[in-house]
């Protein structure tokens, strides 16, 4: 197991209680958003996990350390935070010096150069090595951004926010890279309010409201509008399941189609659900 | 001649910024009636916010360059006029909030706008509280601006220009730091401004909350308007939107691959949650 | 919050006074302090200053590092004057033993008068400003200033300049965070700077950049339109203004008196005996 907090309690100066009671264990190679309002604890609980913040009450576990006893420096070989501005994380003259930056102490050059290949080439930031990384644009930040992380080879990546303030491009971009890792069998914790983002990659989603886990399943468990138990979730939370959803949700209960499956949250779900209904006729 | 029935009419405008090799505004020509909600989409780069800058006159009283061609907004023509006389009409809400705030204090910044147009102090006062309301900025008021979250500071720069009370309200990309609630807030506060006859040009990103709220939609691409019509128009444009680098409403995104396998032949999906749901159930499906 | 600003907010008597008063005063101790040339009174001006800040803000007085610095400077002027000054004649012995610099003859005791009260005037008029400052808020001084005559387009250049520390200083927080997470070390000062001297031209040119924008948007929303604008806050003098102001006049037409009939009441003329040092001519 990866990562696992332990009654879990953050609260912040001035008795502002972020985290209440938070207990979640996430495994190797796990694909996890977090989604639930602003204020509502995620990006409080995922900067427990490099150890930026520290426990008020409970425990905090990566890859079986208490990160009470351990520091920044330390988590961070474990765990790669990318931060949701990436103008806070790049101050290096090439993008090559900045992917460099922080192996030049840790790894011989015959390493840090094979390190660096494989890294950009799961990027495809071999044309922009040499630009200075201030003068790309956002998306292109982003990538840098994590591609930087990604070469300090950490076990887990938690990305805040990554495609917040995209445009289409720039999100497919960004998708493509934090796929990529995914499939070299990262584990993978986004923060997010695009539940379009995650009804088409997570697998599995954990709702915050309050500083509370009050949902932990998977997105067509957590987007099925017809259970009422999920309706709740996301009435407490006060997140809307992507449009896709909440179709087949009007489509049941609303236009009277009632034979319409309840699971379907993506675009391509729902054409492949129209399409077998079509091949086996009216 | 500014034609006097349109609020906003742009007539072949071209704009390069100082020092630029390429214009990045291409022979727009734009008119918006009053009270209409216009949304503009588009890959980064188009030139969004070098339309929304002109509409205000940012574009070409401080970002200078070259510009040809006219710009009317409620009747005046901006090459003529200075930004704050055109304030008094026009508030523009800048897509990085933090370059907007300069206030001491949230309230200070809410009341600085309408105190700058010389609106009486209880007026002011009335205003201030309300836009907070709407903008659920209560209880921060003592605050300084730079203390707040990235979605307050958001909600913050929207309040200031909203206590504005302008004619024409242009919001450039005002959501990105929002959580879903809050986009929806600010979403349903500008469909509330609409009904007031309040003029909208929004750029965003989010289509299926413009699809379900915006009268128009304008796709903009390297400088040029590609596409400008009723949301279902545009959004039919299978080929031309996804050429453009922008993507549909997730329910007309249903359409697009049913048609990819020639299922789906119709040019003006549904676009909106609703028509999506009426025309599945007509089918039978 | 608001221990990024030098304001404290409180309820002391000194909170309510108007800037304006307060502005007065410490204009008029100052002078008094350097009308005369005198330990005393500038050391009962400092102390009263000193007692004002620590009865009306809570300021840890200990810790603050405003005071420090001060401190400092009370130190440096006193050792400095005292070996440097060419008024010195008497050395200063303490159990028959010379105090000597390498350099420098040693030290003498007018010397050490001397740089005491030119250290007591800035620590009074240090105190001064920080009583001012601590018990104003920026927006009401501003105001004030603008009041007695200051242009409204400084007014507004000095509340932009005031949150450009604070906001400059969040970033550089953030910054040191992310870099962290990167697996730098950042434990003492020294770290800090070091880490942050590659961010700190971005950093610079971004805060100038946001000014720049900052004084567009402010045109943007009507500022410099051709409309008188509405005064939002009233600040008024009220009795105890008035009062306050009475007595500070008195005290400088008292002091300016003393002044012009008995000199500075300068003291050293040649100390031989502590009690010559500090005593009152009177």
């Amino acid at each position: 197991m990866m990562i696992e907090t332990r009654n879990l309690y953050h609260v912040y100066p001035g008795n502002v209680q972020a985290l209440e009671d938070v207990s979640i264990k996430i495994d190797e190679g796990e694909f996890t958003a977090i989604v639930g309002q602003n204020g509502s604890g995620k990006t409080t609980l995922a900067l427990h996990l490099n150890g930026l913040l520290k426990p008020t009450k409970g425990d905090v576990f990566v890859k079986g350390k208490n990160t009470r006893n351990s520091d920044v420096e330390e988590l961070s070989k474990i765990v790669g935070y990318v931060y949701q501005n990436p103008n806070h994380q790049l101050f290096n003259l090439t993008v090559k010096q900045e992917l460099a930056f922080g192996l030049k102490r840790l790894l011989s050059k015959e390493e840090t150069e094979k390190r660096l290949k494989e890294t950009v080439e799961l990027f495809s930031i071999q044309d922009i090595l040499d630009v200075n990384p201030f003068s790309l644009s956002l998306p292109v930040k982003k990538i840098i951004a994590m591609a930087a992380i990604h070469v300090m080879r950490p076990e887990i990546f938690v990305l805040d926010e990554p495609t917040t303030g995209q445009d289409f491009v720039g999100m497919k971009l960004i998708e493509k890279a934090i796929l990529n890792v995914s499939r070299e069998g990262k584990t993978i914790i986004v923060i997010t309010h695009d539940m379009g983002f995650v009804a088409r990659h997570a697998k599995r989603v954990i709702v915050m409201a309050e500083g509370r886990v009050i949902g932990d399943d998977e997105p067509k468990k957590i987007f099925d509008l017809s259970n009422n138990g999920a309706k709740r979730v996301l009435q407490e939370a006060r997140i809307s399941p992507p449009h896709v959803s909440l179709l087949s949700y009007a489509l049941r209960f609303d236009c009277n189609v009632q034979r319409f499956p309840t699971d379907v949250i993506t675009p391509t779900q729902f054409a492949d659900v129209v399409c077998t209904h079509k091949l086996r006729g009216p | 001649m500014i034609p006097l029935n349109k609020i906003i009419s742009i007539e072949d405008l071209w704009f390069r910024y100082s020092g630029a090799k390429d214009w990045a505004l291409k022979g727009i020509n734009l008119t918006i009636g009053q009270g209409e909600f216009v949304a503009i989409i588009g890959p980064n780069g188009a030139g969004k916010t070098t339309l929304c800058l002109s509409l205000n006159g940012i574009v070409p009283y401080f970002l200078t360059g070259e510009l040809k061609g006219k710009i009317g907004i409620c009747g005046m023509d901006t090459s003529k006029c200075t930004v704050p006389q055109i304030a008094q009409k026009v508030g523009l809400v800048f897509s990085d909030p933090e370059s907007q705030l300069s206030q001491l204090t949230v309230e200070e910044e809410v009341m600085f706008g309408p105190a700058n147009l010389g609106v009486p102090k209880e007026e002011i006062f009335k205003r201030a509280k309300e836009v907070m309301e709407t903008m659920k900025l209560n209880g921060l008021e003592k605050r300084p601006p730079h203390t707040l979250s990235g979605g307050q500071k958001q909600r913050l720069a929207i309040a200031s220009v909203l206590a504005m009370k302008p004619l024409v309200l242009v919001l450039d990309e005002p959501t990105t730091q929002l959580d879903p609630v809050g986009t929806l807030e600010v979403f349903q506060a500008i469909k509330d401004l609409k009904e007031q006859g309040i003029t909208i040009v929004m750029v965003e990103h989010k289509m299926d909350l413009l699809a379900e709220s915006a009268d128009r939609i304008i796709l903009l691409d390297d400088g040029e308007i590609i596409l400008d019509g009723a949301p279902s128009e545009v959004f039919g444009n299978f080929d031309i939107i996804v050429s453009h680098g922008v993507w549909f409403p997730e329910v007309t995104e249903i359409f697009y691959i049913l048609k990819q396998r020639g299922l789906y032949n119709g040019i003006n999906p549904p676009v909106r949650l609703h028509d999506a749901c009426l025309e599945f159930a007509k089918n039978g499906w | 919050m608001s221990s990024e600003l030098l304001y404290k907010p409180g309820n002391s008597w000194l909170h309510s006074l108007d800037p304006r008063t307060k502005i007065i005063y410490v204009v008029t101790s100052t002078t008094i302090a350097f009308l005369f040339f005198n330990v005393i009174i500038a050391l009962l001006i400092c102390l009263v200053n000193f007692a004002l800040v620590a009865w009306s803000t809570g300021i840890n007085v200990v810790k603050n590092p405003i005071i420090k610095l001060l401190a400092v400077i009370m130190i440096l002027n006193v050792v400095i004057h005292g070996f440097a000054n060419p008024a010195g004649k008497t050395s200063v012995t303490i159990f028959g033993y010379l105090l000597t610099l390498p350099f420098f003859e040693s030290m003498k005791w007018e010397g050490m008068y001397f740089g005491m009260v030119f250290g007591l005037r800035v620590l009074g008029l240090g105190y001064g400003a920080l009583l001012l400052v601590s018990t104003t808020h920026p927006r009401d001084l501003i105001n004030s200033l603008k009041k007695i005559g200051l242009p409204l387009k400084y007014g507004l250049m000095l509340t932009l300049s005031i949150q450009l520390i604070p906001q400059m200083s969040e970033e550089a927080k953030m910054i040191l965070n992310a870099q962290r997470a990167r697996g730098v070390r950042i434990k003492s000062n020294i770290d800090k700077f070091k880490a942050l001297l590659p961010v700190l031209v971005p950093l610079t040119i971004g805060s100038l950049e946001r000014m720049n924008t900052i004084a567009m948007s402010i045109s943007a929303r009507g500022y410099g339109a051709p409309i008188k604008p509405t005064e939002l806050k009233e600040i008024k003098m009220r009795i105890k203004d008035y009062l306050v102001i009475f007595i500070i006049t008195i005290s400088l037409v008292v002091a300016i008196y003393i002044r012009l009939t008995r000199g500075d009441l300068n003291v050293i003329e040649n100390a031989n005996s502590f009690i010559n040092l500090f005593s009152l001519p009177l």
